[in-house]
């Protein structure tokens, strides 16, 4: 067997572990006991391609409602704005005066005094501000 | 490969591996055990290079083996299971070597391995392995595991060179250097009294 012709092979008979031989045998015999056990829990337990997605998503889960408490508390803790002035209407916005909406939006036709009118209006409210 | 072991039934040595490898992966418990007997030895020898005394590379070799016989499926080659057992313990030394559980076992193993034979032979048999060990501690890795699997487990060179990734050739220089080495450090006492050239 061995081929090196120039030097004697050593004796390793004191570190063979088959030298004591029912202990060889329980040896073996418990691996081969415990890799049954192994492969028989692993096919128990399959670990699919979606394992560790389902392992993740529980600390996803788990940070996205801590977020929502945290959002939660923070919009109850802030009071509500106080209710704003009923808004301008668009023409007021733009500088339109009132008495010349009032006109343009009434159904009736309108004459040239109620122009004179409503701009003598605007004038007396210019002048009182 | 069906190559003999110690102590093994003969229906090892005859079984070729790959069958056994079938068989066990079929849930076969004899077929593991056979797996487990013929090829102990020989991932023994290389869990035993790296970690460098008795009780570490017996836990190691059965956590490896553990591991690896439970997933035979996983090996391709069949029939070269030995090859892809050896590959599994290195790896697990490795990644074991300083580990402390490793070390708490060593006390409980000698006890155990001691039990069932007389005190005087018991203290020189731990003498030997002491000196065996220490002088093995003083060769590289490589030439622990060629010198261990040739010597103790009976590889030839091609399947050391196989297990190890090397080429028939380097396995022969690794090995000389470590015979003669080895013989320095142990004398020739230690040297084994018949052997076939």
């Amino acid at each position: 067997m061995n081929d090196d012709k120039t030097l004697r092979p050593i004796d390793f008979s004191a570190l063979d572990p088959t030298r004591d031989t029912a202990r060889f045998e329980s040896l073996t015999r418990r691996i081969a006991i415990d890799a049954m056990a192994a492969r028989a829990n692993s096919s128990t337990n399959p670990r699919s391609a979606l394992t560790p997605v389902v392992a993740w998503s529980r600390y996803t889960i788990a940070a996205a409602a801590a977020v929502l408490i945290v959002a939660s508390s923070a919009l109850v803790a802030v009071p509500a704005p106080v209710a704003a002035a009923a808004p301008e209407s668009l023409a007021e916005s733009a500088g339109i005066p009132a008495s010349l909406i009032a006109i343009a939006t009434t159904n009736h036709p309108m004459a040239a005094t109620d122009l004179v009118d409503a701009f003598d209006r605007m004038t007396v409210s210019a002048a009182g501000q | 490969m069906t190559d003999s072991i110690g102590g093994a039934p003969a229906e090892a040595t005859v079984i070729p591996d790959a069958e056994l490898v079938a068989r066990a992966t079929a849930a076969d418990a004899r077929a593991l055990e056979l797996l487990a007997r013929r090829h102990y030895r020989a991932v023994y020898s290389v869990a035993l290079a790296v970690m460098g005394n008795i009780a570490d590379a017996e836990d190691v070799c059965h956590d490896a083996l553990v591991r690896g016989l439970s997933r035979l499926k996983e090996c391709r080659q069949p029939d070269r299971v030995a090859r892809w057992l050896c590959a599994i313990v290195r790896n697990h030394a490795r990644n074991e070597i300083g580990r402390p559980s490793v070390a708490r076992a060593r006390e409980l193993d000698e006890r155990i391995a001691s039990a069932d034979i007389q005190p005087e032979h018991a203290l020189e048999l731990q003498e030997l392995r002491a000196r065996l060990q220490a002088a093995l501690a003083e060769l590289t890795p490589v030439e622990r595991e060629v010198v261990l699997l040739s010597d103790l487990h009976d590889w030839p060179h091609e399947r050391i060179a196989e297990s190890i990734g090397t080429s028939p050739g380097m396995s022969r220089q690794h090995l000389f250097k470590a015979r003669r080495r080895l013989r320095e450090l142990l004398g020739a006492d230690i040297l084994k009294e018949q052997f076939n050239e």
